[in-house]
């Protein structure tokens, strides 16, 4: 019986991370999801996917992992990058009267940052691999 | 009743005696040759294995020529002709003579000047990044690197390396040095007089293709979204360069800022549209953009280095040009206020790259 305690103990801290964790992994798992509905155009599915990861990201107060993937997603896929920006931005309107739970500076400096990251990615968007017409 | 003969094929799938052992001999001989072909092969990465490690991921992989395939011992050999001074007629010019590298391989004048003194009509070129011009010099219809390296070698009007006439009396030099000839062995395998003009124009252009400048201010902002080394004003002046009023990127566009590019699986569309007045000459002449990585270096500007400044420029542009008969239609003036003016200057500064400026792996190998 004195044997089991520990390792009752044990079952149980490994259990409360494991649910610490949970929605960490949700959050991953709406953000791939939502990548893999846009390798099959299925792009309204694609952003619904992304509010949720945003949702998710924003209730662990892990908003950067979300800026994270963007910015994986703005090298290698600008097609990605773009549709998660439209996600961020319709987020950021969404929750601009109650900042998502989120400490107001926070989601503040979010808001600034999708901002920011918008107008760069329409201003250099032939700024990839292609080259312009010369006339 | 005659027996049928089996058919021509059923020797081939059905193999027996003498036959049999011609077949699995010609069978092991190509096998062996195969092995061959991929052990020679086999040194000689490709465009993609070669610059996969020195590449950040958003920048494309430089076309190579099918005919002169990259190693690092051809880019080593091209390094130490590309600063020898004995690649001259006089022995006194190298490359990096007018290509320096603190200068993004320009040499700071107005007119680049030869190994005897002579003036050139032009301004020197930077070497950033030239990995992915699809045309070469100023206004030349020359469409490879290769191509572009035999110009200031043999140039006689005016005199660049002076080479021409004295090529035997160069190659000299190099052929009976033991150690040279040993670097053109190993970049050159499996020739045998790999001492050559052909493979120093190769070897050059080998080196001059790792010249690649990717860790600006600017692309750290950009793609790694580290905005640290991007002042307000340069943040600014990206949008400034951007807008479809100024138009700044409709020539220096791309992911090198520069006239049309051309990468791995790319071809230029039309070759001749390559080049534009922008209205700089007392006549009309035409022009390729080059590339504004690393510009706050390479002053003075333009093809004849008329233009000191970087804000200069921007007002020559702003003006529409000095000149309007056969200016492009893209040089048609634009508005522009003093302060906006100081934040297009900031962002083409943030363009400037000092790891390229510094790296050893480009630097002369002859100084001690």
């Amino acid at each position: 019986m004195s044997r089991l305690i520990p390792t009752s103990a044990a079952l149980l801290l490994l259990a409360v991370a494991v649910a610490a964790q949970a929605p960490a992994a949700a959050a991953n798992d709406a953000m791939n999801s939502g990548v893999t509905r846009l390798e099959r155009a299925e792009y309204a599915a694609a952003l619904k996917d992304f509010d949720t990861a945003l949702d998710a990201y924003a209730a662990e107060q892990r908003l950067d992992h979300a800026q994270h993937e963007y910015m994986r997603m703005f090298v290698g896929n600008r097609h990605h990058a773009n549709a998660l920006m439209k996600a961020m931005k319709a987020w950021v309107l969404k929750h601009r009267t109650g900042t998502a739970g989120l400490p107001r500076a926070a989601f503040a400096a979010f808001d600034a940052w999708v901002q920011e990251r918008d107008a760069l990615a329409i201003a250099t968007v032939n700024l990839v691999h292609n080259s312009p017409d010369w006339k | 009743m005659r027996s049928r003969s089996p058919p021509s094929t059923w020797c081939i799938t059905h193999p027996t005696g003498s036959s049999a052992l011609k077949i699995w001999l010609a069978a092991a001989g190509l096998f062996l040759c195969s092995l061959a072909a991929i052990s020679v092969t086999a040194q000689e990465p490709t465009a993609s294995e070669y610059f996969s490690s020195r590449l950040p991921p958003w920048f494309p992989v430089p076309k190579i020529p099918v005919d002169n395939p990259i190693s690092d011992a051809k880019v080593e050999l091209g390094r130490r002709l590309f600063y020898d001074e004995r690649l001259s007629g006089n022995g006194t010019y190298s490359c990096g003579s007018c290509h320096q590298q603190a200068l993004a391989f320009t040499d700071g004048l107005a007119h680049a000047i030869g190994s005897t003194g002579e003036s050139h009509a032009r301004s020197t070129m930077s070497l950033a990044n030239v990995a992915y011009n699809a045309s070469f010099g100023w206004n030349d219809r020359r469409w490879s690197l290769e191509a572009q390296i035999e110009v200031p070698m043999q140039n006689q009007q005016p005199i660049e390396m002076g080479f021409k006439g004295r090529e035997t009396e160069v190659l000299a030099r190099f052929a009976t040095s033991s150690r040279d000839v040993e670097r053109f062995r190993a970049a050159f395998p499996g020739e045998e007089s790999p001492v050559s003009l052909p493979n120093m124009v190769k070897a050059i252009a080998s080196f001059e293709r790792v010249l690649v400048s990717t860790d600006s201010p600017f692309d750290r902002y950009l793609f790694a979204d580290d905005g640290r080394g991007m002042s307000p004003a340069a943040r600014r002046g990206v949008t400034l360069f951007f807008s479809d009023r100024l138009r700044c990127s409709e020539c220096h566009g791309s992911i090198n800022f520069s006239g049309p590019t051309l990468f791995a699986g790319t071809m230029p569309s039309d070759p001749d549209a390559f080049f534009h007045d922008t209205g700089v000459a007392t006549h009309p002449a035409q022009f390729r953009a080059p590339t504004l990585r690393n510009i706050a270096v390479t002053a003075p500007y333009m093809h004849d280095g008329s233009i000191t400044t970087l804000s200069g420029v921007v007002e020559h542009y702003a003006r529409g040009g000095r000149t309007r008969e056969g200016r492009s239609d893209r040089v048609a003036g634009f508005a522009i206020s003093p302060s906006q003016i100081e934040d297009l200057v900031a962002f083409l500064q943030s363009l400037t790259d000092e790891t390229f400026l510094t790296n050893p792996a480009f630097s002369n190998p002859h100084i001690k």
